[in-house]
């Protein structure tokens, strides 16, 4: 038989069930349900992982009666695609007669190189829509998505408390006749950091076998999920903290190598620090606890670990503390890998022009490249037929 | 598709020492050794494209007679990470015997100032113990970072900037090979804005003869708008003016993007400082740090975060009003 995953199994049908975020919910309700070309032609609905926004969306748009049209990061969303397919959908209604919705789902995982010109296109959509346009992301903070925020109405969802989560998965348990001890419900739910989807899964794990599941089997079986949103807090909590050793505290309370922290840390540099003096008495700090991870990375000096989260600390906890600060995921923190080998790839390249020309690698770099680059562009200019 | 295209400078690199123009007494020097089948350890330095690695390879070829291969190894210090590998390979090489009339083979290492302290400490033992079989031709912008006991075991020739007409006589031979027309106006501004560089004269002409087959006044500052090293200025410029986070994106942008190693980027940010009207004690400050800066990212560190941090310092030190006279 078909078998599906809890979280769908689970999946809230209409509005009532659906958990938490009242608020924000309402809110993006009254936007669809009041739309007009008027005010704000879309929403950005932001937050983090398994709280309920995709979901929103999918039952929002049923109760409402809309016919929902998505485009989400498993499909190359270009230019071309975009328009093509979403374009035609906001001009008119559909075939049944209803109103279309557009649903742009994880847009912050649009990436410029390989989605080419989506950003421009979601402009150009938003600017032309004669029906709503809704938009999701986990982080839409990015700068590439700067354009589009402006032109949103921004919807914030916030991580679902503990006891909403329990109570759902309470609820489950009856309705399945799950065996399972209370104190290893709480300890899904308090796993779970407010992330539904990630409670629903621990638990299916969880009760594949025919057992009462008690607390232990929860320590022992399962490993813990990396947060961002803790990481967020760690930090914050870390640049509000009374002292150094709190602060130091909270960093270690993420898990996380020192090096990760470290990039998270350093990525936020223009959040944390507002003015150049900040910056750099900041940065002149994690540069040093940089230093102090190379060295111990080098020469397998673990002892050194430490003072790598006392300078993280120190660096927090001396940046500015007035205005309520916004963090994000760092690019580099994403794209790390990315880099390094796209940066090896290029080393090779200039290292094979070394010994070809006997040049330098100042030479290879700052004129051999240049030179060959512009020559082929000049070409390519060339081929191309002139327009009278 | 890019490597099929023939660059000039190593199009006409001139392969013997009769076919280099102007260096006359160094030519004249090793022409000597070439006569004789015999020289010392050899140490070019000089400013770059001033035909040292022209006239070290030009050397070797007229002293097997162009029979080069297998009788010597070209080696470049920067990428050789590790002394070791330069100890193996030299030590491989020194092995084998020489093939023909001439005594030894030679060993070329270009780009030896960027090597550390420690490598060059080994290479001292190398040069003494293998220098009945082996010769060296060490090459360095710089002569300050080449260590003493290496100096003392080589004859240093001093490679100036070449004059002008030289250069501007090369242009129009080239030119003429290429058949490429071009405007004597031109000609000369590539000389003026090459300052004695014999490479980047050439590239400058080749550049602008991709534009629109000719070497106009127009093309030629095309061109040069184009290849100027001027981006890692620009890092520096904002940094400067106080706009750290638009200083960072550029840093990053050349290191990701454009895979600009960190090391040349540190390097063309020291050139700016020391340009800078920053005072002398401000100068002082920033150099020791790009000096800890540099150490650093060559022990390891990340060279994102420890360039951030430099520039980071620079930013905060101008005051108002040099910001606001610049
Ligand atoms: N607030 C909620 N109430 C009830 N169930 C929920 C809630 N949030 C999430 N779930 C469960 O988790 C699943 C995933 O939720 P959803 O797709 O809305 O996540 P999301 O917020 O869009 O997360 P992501 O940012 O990772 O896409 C849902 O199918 C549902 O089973
Ligand atoms: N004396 C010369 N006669 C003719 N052409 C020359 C001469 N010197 C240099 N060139 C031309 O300039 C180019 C660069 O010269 P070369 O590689 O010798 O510079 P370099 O002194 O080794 O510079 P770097 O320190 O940057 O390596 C050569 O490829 C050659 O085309
Ligand atoms: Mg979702
Ligand atoms: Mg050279």
């Amino acid at each position: 038989m078909f078998r599906e995953i809890w979280t769908t199994k689970f999946k809230p049908k209409n509005w009532d069930e659906i958990v938490g975020n009242e608020k924000a919910r309402e809110e993006f309700l009254n936007w669809l349900k009041n739309w007009s070309p008027e005010r704000k032609k879309a929403a950005l609905i932001y937050g983090p992982a398994g709280v309920g926004k995709s979901l929103t969306v999918e039952v929002a748009a049923k109760m409402l009666g809309y016919n929902l049209i998505e485009l989400n990061a498993s499909d190359t969303r270009t230019k071309d695609v975009i328009l093509e397919k979403v374009l035609p959908a906001l001009r008119s209604r559909s075939i049944s007669g209803k109103p279309n919705l557009v649903f742009l789902d994880e847009v912050d995982g649009i990436y410029q190189r390989e989605d080419v010109g989506a950003v421009s296109a979601i402009k150009q959509l938003i600017d032309q829509a004669a029906s709503p346009i809704v938009m999701v992301a986990n982080d839409p903070w990015k700068p590439s998505l700067r354009e589009i925020r402006e032109k949103c109405l921004m919807i914030e969802f916030s991580r679902l408390r503990k006891d909403q989560v329990l109570k759902r998965l309470k609820k489950i348990v009856e309705e399945e006749g799950i065996l399972i001890k209370d104190e290893a419900l709480e300890a899904i739910a308090e796993r779970s950091q407010g992330d539904m989807r990630s409670a629903l899964t621990d638990l299916e794990a969880l009760t594949s076998e025919s057992e009462v599941v008690s607390n232990g089997t929860i320590q022992s079986l399962l490993g813990n999920r990396l947060r961002e949103e803790s990481i967020f807090e760690a930090i914050r909590h870390a640049i509000y903290a009374k002292n150094i050793n709190e602060a130091r505290i909270h960093l270690m309370s993420t898990n996380m190598n020192p090096d990760e922290l470290l990039d998270w840390i350093y990525g936020n540099f223009p959040n944390i620090a507002n003015d150049n003096e900040k910056a750099y008495e900041f940065l002149k700090v994690i540069a040093d606890a940089d230093f102090i991870l190379a060295i111990v990375q080098k020469k397998r000096m673990w002892l050194l670990i430490p003072y790598i989260y006392d300078l993280l600390a120190i660096a927090l906890m001396e940046s500015k503390k007035r205005e309520y600060i916004k963090l994000f995921r760092p690019n580099r923190v994403s794209e790390k890998w990315m880099r390094i080998s796209k940066q090896q790839e290029r080393i090779q390249k200039i290292k094979e022009l070394k010994q070809k020309y006997h040049e330098t690698t100042r030479t290879i770099v700052f004129e051999t490249l240049p030179l060959l680059n512009f020559i082929s562009e000049k070409k390519k200019d060339r081929l191309r037929p002139r327009r009278k | 598709m890019m490597e099929t295209e023939q660059v000039w400078t190593e199009k006409y690199r001139p392969r013997r020492l009769s076919e280099m123009v102007d260096r006359e007494e160094i030519v004249k020097r090793l022409e000597t050794f070439v006569k004789t089948k015999n020289m010392p350890h050899l140490l070019f330095v000089g400013p770059p494209g001033t035909s040292k690695t022209t006239s070290a390879l030009a050397l070797v070829y007229d002293m097997y007679n162009g029979n080069v291969s297998g009788n010597y190894i070209e080696l470049n210090a920067s990428d050789e990470r590790g002394i070791d590998v330069i100890r193996s390979r030299v030590k491989e090489f020194a092995r084998s015997v020489p093939l023909g009339e001439v005594p030894f083979k030679i060993i070329i290492l270009d780009e030896c100032d960027s090597t550390t302290e420690e490598a060059q400490q080994a290479l001292r033992r190398t040069m003494e113990r293998y220098s009945n079989t082996t010769r060296f031709i060490l090459i360095a912008n710089e002569l300050y970072k080449i260590i003493e006991p290496i100096q003392s075991r080589c004859a240093v020739f001093r490679f100036s900037p070449l004059p002008d007409n030289a250069i501007l006589e090369r242009l129009k031979e080239i030119a003429t090979k290429e058949n490429i027309k071009y405007e004597e106006e031109a000609l000369k501004m590539i000389v003026e804005k090459s300052e004695g560089d014999m490479r980047k004269a050439i590239n400058f002409a080749q550049g602008a003869a991709a534009i629109e087959g000719a070497i106009t006044v127009k093309s030629v500052k095309d061109f040069i708008g184009y290849a100027g090293i001027g981006k890692i200025d620009q890092v520096f410029e904002k940094a400067f003016h106080g706009d750290l986070e638009a200083a960072i994106n550029t840093l990053n942008n050349l290191l990701y993007n454009e895979g600009i190693p960190p090391r040349e980027i540190i390097r063309e940010i020291h050139k700016n400082i020391m340009q800078a009207s920053f005072s002398s004690q401000e100068k002082a400050d920033v150099v020791s740090m790009l000096a800890d800066v540099e150490y650093r990212v060559r022990s390891g560190g990340d060279p994102e975060i420890q360039i951030s941090a430099l520039l980071a310092k620079i930013s905060m030190l101008p005051s108002e009003k040099r910001r606001k006279q610049s």
